[in-house]
């Protein structure tokens, strides 16, 4: 039966080569935007290392303040590491909380005596290793008791050890950082801009600079944010409810000064915090799901409604073998999947096609489809395969090939399928 | 006109064969006319001019590194002397320190003044040194420029779109109407004059700002420890492609002030460039160009296909009329004005459509989809959205059915009506 779709399909396509051209054109057309679109979205939410753990991250990336005299007021921004530690790093549900700065900073680094480059600087403590899977190639990341110590010590990317030293295997070589002595610790893999959380080009222990020194509000707000590791998706409940209990406490505490934290119901989990664009406006999940929908319906309905035409007209065509099939004793519903089966192997042929021209576009042309705001220093918004080619990414493929296919044959194989046979075998669809 | 008719009469002897062509063109020009609405309305806003000149502009990026050498400077004494040394330089031209007051920047900070105690105006606020109008070449009135206000908190001078605000809610509102202050209620705020209308943003309005001027006494007292932005511009005569580079290996050095380095002059249109990618505009504009591409390919394809079918079935009524008389540039003509017409009349109902959706605009308030904010709606807008859907749709059923109707214009009569 599947051989007979796949011949009658074969010999169709080659019979009027141009008008399948058409068809398989706009098909592929189709899947390769809507594959795009799809993609985008799964580079924001999909695990890749270093954040293979996302679907069990909590973010905080960002807080918000007021204060009894400012009235409807607020600072938004970053927090203090003391309001990190106190509201989230005491938090015993989760498997971790780890604290970072907030941005990636451009910062000069050299060789004594050489010239400077800027790099991308990420200040962590020493948890940020264990919430985030890095593939260290030589040495090892700073432990507790270095960070404690306020150690001047670093990991960098290969790119940047070949830079600086012209090698990798560099553990325990000095460079400057921002003019000061530190020592790498570890050498790590490139990581991609899109890792949003944990890219960096030289991560160092925070209690090694003066970052923590930037506070404002009396030390409430600052420039770090913290990332919460839950042991399950299933305790986002249990975490956000100590969340809430443990902002109860501490804004009784600092309430003797007038001040209050407001969450804006945060922490945010990987898709939430993706959208999250300005630190006093909580993101709309619901809306952005529903504009990438209508973008899909359009996406789909458009070409949908194109082929549908293309396949009415061909079946005009097979009018006369409808009837003979009829006359045999087929049932409309063995019609109808017949036709439907049949275009559903060129679909899929069509789909194959979109999804490798769209993973093509992908890889090459990264910095159209990914737009970055950081300076590219010394990578470009890499893109791995395994961001790209996830199981998930062809299972949408998939189902919107099926969608398209149905969409696309159904109403024209149910018309012919009602054709009367008389009709039919004489040659006319009504 | 005797053609058209003749056409319209053919489009309705065959409406049920038309309804696929007729469906997909209406979607199309309703999806078509809000991208061109969105898009265009994005275009017009991007190229009007701004009001501020960020040309031979750059933003100082400095780091504070290691220890302090002289425990009494604060960090406002050590900016205000990165900027003295600055404004000494022979290629700058003019120099201003500010604080999370830059345009085209996530750090900002807005508050409400009052007119008459009732009416409230909510603005960014703006406290930067003299230079910061010269910098950037906003326009101050000449009478009373904006490096000669008083700098305290109870002299301000409001941006026109500010002024505009008031005016709107207090038509007498002038430059001597007194202001209240946001939290004291016995202190006023004087207008010290003007600044004109600029944007900030090449996608935005003009930008309602309060502008409250800094002198080294204000700087030093009220902002000991904050973190301040320093901006210049540079002479043009003496900047460069390789000006940046020159900055960092030769000046850098002389600027540097205890543990407080200079670490690379940015030019501004790089931050220009960062703001508009984080705030998804560029994105959009790009995502929405690649769905009018998408939809015109789609249309392109759907013609060809439907009309490569309808030629070939319709060949003997052709080479009738080729045997009765007609040209074979009227047959061309025919299928050509066919697909036209077929869009013209799909163009009336859709068009009512897409006024309901941009009247909803208005009622629902502004989604996310159709805030095309900066640009008012109205009639004019509508139809020239509707306009260039139409031609864009059009260019693509020209393209579409040429292919088919050059195939028309080859039948020969004979043999075409020999086969019936």
């Amino acid at each position: 039966m599947i051989r007979q779709y796949f011949n009658q399909a074969w010999a169709q396509l080659r019979q009027q080569s141009l008008i399948s051209a058409v068809g398989i054109a706009g098909t592929a057309l189709a899947i390769f935007l809507i594959m795009l679109v799809v993609m985008m979205q799964q580079v924001k939410v999909a695990p890749f290392a270093p954040e293979s753990n996302r679907d069990r991250f909590l973010h905080v990336h960002y807080m918000s303040i007021t204060n009894a005299a400012w009235g409807d007021g607020s600072s938004n921004g970053p927090m203090s590491v003391t309001t990190a530690r106190e509201c989230f790093q005491t938090l015993t549900t989760p498997e971790a909380v780890t604290i970072y700065s907030s941005i990636v900073v451009s910062t000069p680094v050299n060789l004594s005596g050489q010239p400077a480059m800027g790099i991308d600087l990420m200040q962590t403590d020493d948890v940020f290793w264990r919430v985030f899977d890095f593939s260290f190639i030589a040495g090892k990341p700073y432990d507790k008791a270095s960070f404690d110590a306020g150690l001047p010590v670093a990991v960098v990317t290969e790119s940047v050890a070949k830079k600086l030293f012209q090698r990798t295997d560099v553990e325990g070589r000095e460079f400057l950082l921002n003019h000061a002595p530190y020592k790498v610790a570890g050498v790590v893999k490139d990581v991609s801009t899109l890792a949003t959380t944990a890219y960096g080009q030289v991560w160092v222990p925070y209690t090694s600079t003066e970052l923590t020194k930037t506070t404002w509000c009396n030390d409430h707000m600052g420039m770090m944010s913290c990332t919460i590791l839950a042991r399950d998706r299933k305790d986002f409940d249990a975490i956000r409810s100590e969340v809430e209990r443990r902002k109860q406490e501490y804004n009784a505490l600092v309430g003797s000064n007038g001040y209050e934290f407001i969450y804006r119901n945060r922490p945010y989990d990987q898709e939430k915090n993706a959208i999250a664009f300005s630190a006093n406006q909580e993101p709309d999940v619901e809306q952005a799901r529903r504009q990438r929908l209508i973008i899909f319906v359009i996406l789909l309905v458009v070409p949908a409604i194109n082929l549908s035409s293309m396949t009415q007209s061909r079946l005009r065509q097979r009018v006369s073998e409808i009837g003979v099939r009829r006359a045999f004793g087929s049932t409309r519903l063995e019609l109808m999947g017949q036709i439907i089966a049949e275009n559903l192997v060129v679909t899929l042929m069509a789909g194959l096609l979109g999804l490798l021209l769209s993973v093509a576009f992908a890889y090459l042309g990264n910095s159209i489809l990914f737009a970055q705001e950081y300076s590219q220093t010394l990578n470009p918004p890499a893109v791995d395969a395994d961001i790209l080619l996830h199981a998930s990414t062809f299972g949408w493929a998939l189902l919107f090939c099926f969608l398209l296919n149905l969409l696309s044959s159904g109403i024209p194989a149910w018309h012919a399928s009602r054709t009367s046979i008389v009709n039919a075998l004489g040659g006319k669809m009504h | 006109m005797k053609f058209a008719i003749h056409n319209l009469r053919m489009i309705r002897a065959r409406l049920r064969q038309n309804g696929w062509v007729l469906a997909e063109f209406f979607l199309v020009f309703i999806v078509m006319w809000f991208l061109c609405d969105s898009l265009g309305c994005m275009k017009y806003t991007f190229y009007r001019p701004l009001g501020v000149d960020i040309e031979h502009v750059y933003l100082l990026e400095l780091v504070k590194g290691g220890e302090s050498r002289d425990s009494s400077l604060t960090d406002a004494d050590k900016y205000w002397s990165v900027l003295e040394k600055l404004q000494q330089e022979p290629t700058v031209e003019v120099a201003a320190l500010c604080y999370w007051s830059l345009p085209m920047s996530g750090s900002n900070s807005y508050n409400s003044l009052s007119a008459q105690d009732s009416v409230w105006v909510n603005a960014r606020l703006i406290n930067t040194t003299g230079g910061y109008i010269d910098v950037f070449r906003m326009k101050d009135d000449a009478r009373c420029p904006f490096s000669e206000m008083p700098a305290d908190r109870n002299h301000v001078m409001l941006s026109q779109a500010t002024v505009n605000r008031f005016k709107r809610r207090i038509p007498e509102f002038s430059q001597d109407t007194p202001l209240g202050h946001p939290y004291d209620t016995t202190l006023t705020v004087t207008q010290s004059g003007t600044i004109e209308a600029f944007r900030t943003y090449r996608y935005g309005d003009d930008a309602p700002c309060y502008f409250y001027r800094l002198d080294e006494n204000s700087v030093k007292k009220r902002y000991a420890d904050e973190n301040a932005n320093i901006v210049f511009r540079v002479k043009a005569a003496a900047d460069g492609d390789d000006y940046r580079a020159r900055f960092v290996r030769e000046i850098a050095a002389r600027l540097d002030t205890d543990n407080l380095f200079v670490a690379d002059a940015v030019p501004y249109t790089q931050q220009q460039h960062q703001f508009e990618v984080m705030n998804g505009d560029t994105d959009k504009v790009n995502s929405q160009a690649i769905v009018v591409l998408f939809l015109l390919v789609n249309v392109f394809l759907g013609l060809i296909g439907t009309f490569w079918f309808r030629t070939r079935r319709r060949r003997s009524e052709i080479a009738l009329r080729l045997a009765m008389g007609s040209t074979k540039s009227q047959v061309f003509r025919l299928l050509t004005g066919e697909g036209l017409l077929l869009l013209t009349i799909v163009a009336l109902p859709a068009m009512l459509v897409c006024y309901n959706i941009g009247m909803a605009e208005l009622t629902i308030g502004r989604t996310e989809l159709i805030s095309t904010w900066p640009v008012k709606w109205g009639v004019l807008r509508f139809l020239l959205g509707s306009l260039g859907a139409w031609l864009l749709i059009a260019l693509m059923v020209m393209m579409g059915i040429f292919f088919p109707a050059r195939q028309a214009m080859r039948i020969e009569p004979a043999e075409a009506l020999h086969e019936e």
